[in-house]
């Protein structure tokens, strides 16, 4: 059974069809790419498994448990993480409250507070300020640690690298593969592709919200012209 | 203009009546405040859960005689008719434009307002105050209802507490989160609706709660819910919509006004606070104490 299957699924803003059709799957322990040009439906796709935006038809499976028609609350609350494009950190929250906030108060050898100050000691030493007070490093690190709070099994990541200095990236990356080999599934959405295939095992490219491309992250990191012709803007 | 009866005394006790007002106010604009910041529900039927706070004291009062068993039951009662109108009334409109809301709240203070009429008739009414409140004080060389400090001081407490709720706990710290992105705390797991529920009726109890403190020292009845629908709201716009202490420092300025103006200016007493809230808005558009802006 994989961690996360999604079958055959169509999403609409309004009348704009942007997802036409589109499978992937996630198995258990594994991290997968999501690439695409800008505009491609990579967030949406992100939005249709949490639930924010669910797709008008098909299905998503998580540990085998259909959730294309669940409320987003109640799919997060099934160990699905969710670190979302922009970050989202609350603003008006302190450091500290925007991890309890998510806190579920879980079982033995889940992700508590402590745990997550372990992992990003920055956060604890800013654990009193807001979250608007943090730089663009601080709050990618917050919003993953909030994500790894509610305890998930597969976490999305919707390009954790936008905005952030080469070397805080560096960090990130590092932080995300250690996160894997612990054994969680990540799916994650990248404009920065180097960084992308670093860490992931398999990927999909998308392109007009369908897969283009689908294989293992190593193919697509030793082909340079495929990379080019399926990420590249053409002229 | 009324100056010549201008001492420091009388001052005093303006600002003091002022104050007690003031906490009325804010115990109103809190819940609506809130509830505008996290729903996004203008709740225009908020002055008429005052009134129904009010005319339930009355009614636990005749029956009980005992002014508080009224202040704890008559704000839970409005609590229950809170609750109602939000599961059954408000919750189906959520994903429609918000206006629908804003007009089904309208039309709950128009049939709720008729309905205190028929039960209650049209009389003013009001509720004796209770003991030891119930006589005046030596201040100044002068005597003051003590039931007025009593009010002002509960106030305060109220503020505090609110505060430490919404600063200091993590239900507050999710209505918080609530105000700046709800989507993302619903991808955090959390069911916001159930929280939607909680604030809507706290806030209903909390305006019954302030509609049976101010029976004693005001008598209210028909059209009442709309008079104090309006200070709220003028309360809201000027402190910043969807902040505590937006809510709680323009309470303090409406009060003020209002008794100050009544005292020292009485031509102009009915529309001082408009014209403080014109001067507000000129100057800070979206508040005093909206963060959003600051």
């Amino acid at each position: 059974m994989s961690m996360l299957e999604v079958n055959n699924i169509n999403t609409f803003y309004g009348k704009s069809h942007i997802i036409q059709g589109l499978s992937l799957s996630v198995e258990e322990g594994e991290a997968v790419a999501l690439l695409g040009r800008n505009g491609v439906g990579k967030t949406t796709t992100i939005r249709s498994i949490i639930g924010f935006t669910p797709p008008r038809s098909g299905d998503i499976l998580f540990k085998g448990k259909q959730i294309a028609r669940r409320k987003p609350e109640s799919i997060s609350r099934m160990g699905m993480g969710l670190v979302p494009q922009g970050r989202r950190v609350f603003p008006n929250l302190t450091v500290k409250e925007n991890l309890t906030v998510a806190s579920r108060g879980s079982a033995k050898g889940g992700w508590d507070l402590e745990r997550v100050y372990k992992y990003f000691p920055r956060l604890k030493e800013r654990e009193k300020n807001l979250g608007s007070q943090l730089s663009g490093g601080e709050q990618m690190m917050l919003a993953i640690g909030r994500g790894l709070m509610i305890n998930p099994e597969l976490l999305l990541l919707d390009e954790p690298s936008d905005g952030l200095a080469p070397m805080v990236l560096h960090d990130i990356a590092d932080i995300v593969v250690q996160l894997q080999k612990q054994g969680l599934s990540i799916l994650l959405v990248e404009q920065n592709v180097k960084m992308a295939l670093k860490i992931a095992s398999r990927a999909y490219v998308l392109n007009k919200g369908q897969v283009a491309w689908a294989g293992a992250a190593e193919e697509l990191r030793n082909n340079e012209e495929l990379q080019h012709q399926l990420l590249v803007v053409s002229a | 203009m009324n100056l010549q009866n201008f001492t420091f005394e009388t001052f005093v006790f303006q600002v003091l009546n002022g104050l007690s007002t003031s906490m009325l106010l804010f115990l109103l604009a809190a819940g609506m405040t809130l509830i505008f910041g996290l729903m996004e529900v203008v709740n225009l039927a908020h002055g008429t859960y005052y009134l129904l706070g009010a005319y339930f004291g009355y009614s636990v009062m005749n029956a009980t005689n005992n002014f508080w068993l009224a202040l704890v039951i008559a704000p839970l009662g409005v609590g229950v008719v809170g609750f109602v109108m939000e599961r059954f009334f408000l919750r189906p409109l959520y994903s429609k434009a918000h206006s629908n809301m804003v007009i089904l709240t309208l039309g709950f203070a128009y049939l709720v307002g008729d309905l205190t009429t028929l039960i209650w008739g049209g009389d003013p009414k009001s509720i004796p105050a209770p003991a030891p409140f119930d006589h005046s004080i030596e201040l100044l060389g002068r005597s003051f209802p003590s039931y007025r400090l009593f009010v002002a001081g509960l106030g305060l407490l109220l503020a505090l507490g609110l505060w430490l709720l919404l600063e200091k706990t993590r239900i507050g710290a999710i209505v918080r989160a609530g105000v700046s992105d709800k989507e993302m705390v619903r991808g955090m797991g959390i069911n916001i609706s159930l929280v939607f529920t909680a604030l809507f009726v706290f806030g209903m109890v909390l305006a019954g709660l302030s509609g049976v403190v101010a029976a004693p020292f005001q008598s209210f009845g028909l059209g009442d819910d709309l008079r104090i629908l309006v200070y709220s709201l003028l309360v809201v716009v000027i402190g910043g919509l969807g902040t505590l202490s937006g809510a709680f420092w323009g309470a303090i300025v409406i009060g003020l006004v209002d008794s100050l103006g009544a005292a020292y200016f009485p031509s102009f007493a009915q529309f001082g606070i408009y014209i403080v809230m014109a001067l507000v808005l000129m100057v800070r558009p979206t508040g005093l104490f909206n963060k959003a802006q600051a």
